[in-house]
């Protein structure tokens, strides 16, 4: 990859990034020196993922937990991998390292970098341990809008899409919807009453909580 | 459009050279979240089976729906008192295994008929709608499962009451839970995991070591968890006063016989109908009437005492937190 793409595969990281915030991590979280993250923005999810599986079955270690990850993505953008390990950006392109050289016989199966509409988002990363921070997703008609934090972005947030606004509060790393677009308010009153895990179906908006806590269930009975 | 969410474990060396991904997808159902998870050696695999699952899930929700425009259970309340229904066999089938659980508790769950009223009251988003099912003398008569004329050999369905309305609620919940672990077990996913509004339904494990784990959250305090067992191969639902009245619990006239109730079952269907009328009658009742062939339940009753049976500790590895 010359500089001039590589730069270019950034600054569509940085938009992913900016859709999808995952590195706010909480300060009581241990940095993993062997965090990895794989991203791949790709229209063709099921040509890319066995690829991948095979590949990563066969470089990464037995004991790390390789999670996965798929949001939909809305408009032009361009399809490639950003592959980070040991939480900095690898060229893999011109990284000498199996991994990287595997990533990047993927790449040219796949014909990338090319210009895609309405692609997915694929993400393949690892943690030490599970993690303590949960993080909030806000999606509307199912397309990722905003991910936060609920350690780092404390405070009112907002989102909006077609259905129109609707405003939240973060404190104490829970979330409630203080303001939602339309007359029923029911995601309000489905907070006030489970705790967690609201859905507004009216406006088509919807959060989810992604993150496990330190013990590592599997679900909750409430 | 789905949201995946896995993570995979490698086997160790002697195991088999392919390595699992554990795969999850969540998706709005009945206002309420549902949450797949599974595992299994192909995300492609897991994802075309939580397709399908979803999908008849999105099927049973059109059918049951009271609000939908086409169910059967919204022509059911249109014509109630008026003319019987005819309605498929699988509606019918869940009306008259609602009516049964109703009968057989002896207690007007809100598997029965809703007078028209409370079920108003649903709609509008207000609470406590079904607490004061249990307790209004008046709705509890007019919720008799004998309100409800159900006609076999002419599969339909048909109120006395005009003022009756049906709405399924949570064993419709559950009943789609058995459904779509149904269709995962049909499309090869032998190990997952499903989650809908904190009734949850295991199948296999979640690797060799470790069955699936889960919580049980505290009655008083939604953000806490008291305790943690292993499910496999069954379902659990719990019933707790949090979620009926909300935080306003200990101002209620009368107090609930019990704070919540977690049961185990075969189905999560068995189990939703048992956490409601387990929940309805408190641990005192449960007591007389529990028999080897009662699920198992574990109660925290009024005073927040705990009470289980030795089966969760011996089986399910029930663990309680601090």
């Amino acid at each position: 990859m010359n500089r001039r793409n590589f730069l270019k595969n950034l600054s569509l990281l940085g938009l992913s990034w900016a859709i999808a915030p995952v590195w706010t991590f909480a300060a009581e979280r241990t940095v993993a020196p062997e965090d990895f993250c794989l991203n791949l923005i790709i229209d063709d999810s099921a040509s890319a993922i066995p690829l991948l599986e095979k590949l990563l079955a066969r470089h990464l270690p037995a004991e790390k937990n390789l999670k996965f990850a798929e949001y939909p993505l809305r408009g032009s953008h361009l399809a490639d991998f950003v592959l980070i390990e040991n939480r900095r950006v690898v060229d893999y392109r011109n990284v000498d390292e199996e991994l990287a050289k595997g990533v990047y016989e993927v790449a040219k199966n796949l014909g990338l970098p090319k210009k895609v509409d309405n692609p997915v988002l694929l993400k393949f990363y690892t943690e030490a341990r599970p993690r303590l921070v949960q993080t909030l997703n806000i999606l509307g008609n199912d397309i990722l809008i905003k991910r936060l934090s609920l350690t780092d972005a404390a405070g009112a947030q907002q989102s909006e899409n077609a259905g129109g606004r609707m405003t939240l509060v973060i404190r104490n790393k829970s979330a409630q919807i203080t303001n939602a677009p339309c007359r029923h308010q029911t995601c309000r009153q489905i907070i006030t009453a489970a705790g967690q895990n609201p859905v507004c179906i009216f406006p088509q908006l919807r959060r989810s909580r992604e993150g496990k806590e330190e013990s590592n269930f599997d679900g909750v009975t409430f | 459009m789905l949201i995946y969410a896995g993570e995979a474990r490698l086997l160790c060396a002697q195991a088999a050279n392919s390595s699992l991904f554990e795969v999850s997808a969540t998706q709005s159902w009945f206002g309420t979240r549902v949450d797949l998870l599974a595992q299994h050696e192909s995300i492609q695999a897991c994802k075309q089976a939580f397709y399908e699952a979803f999908r008849e899930m999105a099927r049973l929700e059109k059918l049951f729906g009271a609000e939908m425009p086409e169910s059967e259970m919204r022509q059911i309340n249109q014509q109630a008192g008026h003319t019987p229904v005819k309605v498929s066999a699988e509606t019918l089938g869940l009306i008259k295994r609602a009516a049964e659980y109703a009968q057989k508790f002896s207690v007007a769950l809100e598997v029965a008929a809703q007078p028209r009223e409370e079920l108003g009251g649903a709609r509008r988003g207000l609470p406590n709608t079904k607490p004061e099912l249990m307790r209004n003398a008046a709705c509890r008569a007019l919720a008799d499962y004998a309100e409800i004329i159900i006609d076999e050999r002419d599969t339909t369905i048909a109120f006395k009451h005009a003022d009756l309305q049906l709405a399924l609620g949570d064993i419709v919940r559950g009943y789609a839970i058995d459904r779509a672990a149904a269709i995962l077990k049909q499309q090869g996913i032998k190990n997952f995991l499903i989650t809908a509004d904190g009734d949850i339904y295991a199948a296999g494990r979640k690797d060799e070591n470790q069955k699936w784990r889960v919580g049980i959250q505290h009655p008083r305090h939604p953000n806490a968890l008291m305790a943690s067992f292993d499910l496999s191969d069954g379902a659990v639902a719990t019933n707790s006063a949090y979620d009926l009245y909300g935080a306003n619990n200990d101002q209620r006239d009368p107090a609930p016989p019990c704070q919540s109730v977690s049961v185990l079952a075969a189905s999560a269907e068995e189990a939703e109908a048992w956490a409601a009328y387990l929940f309805a009658i408190g641990f005192e009742a449960y007591k007389k009437i529990a028999t080897p062939q009662t699920p198992a339940a574990l109660f925290v009753d009024a005073d927040g005492r705990i009470h289980w049976e030795a089966v969760w500790e011996k089986n399910y590895r029930l663990k309680f937190w601090d």
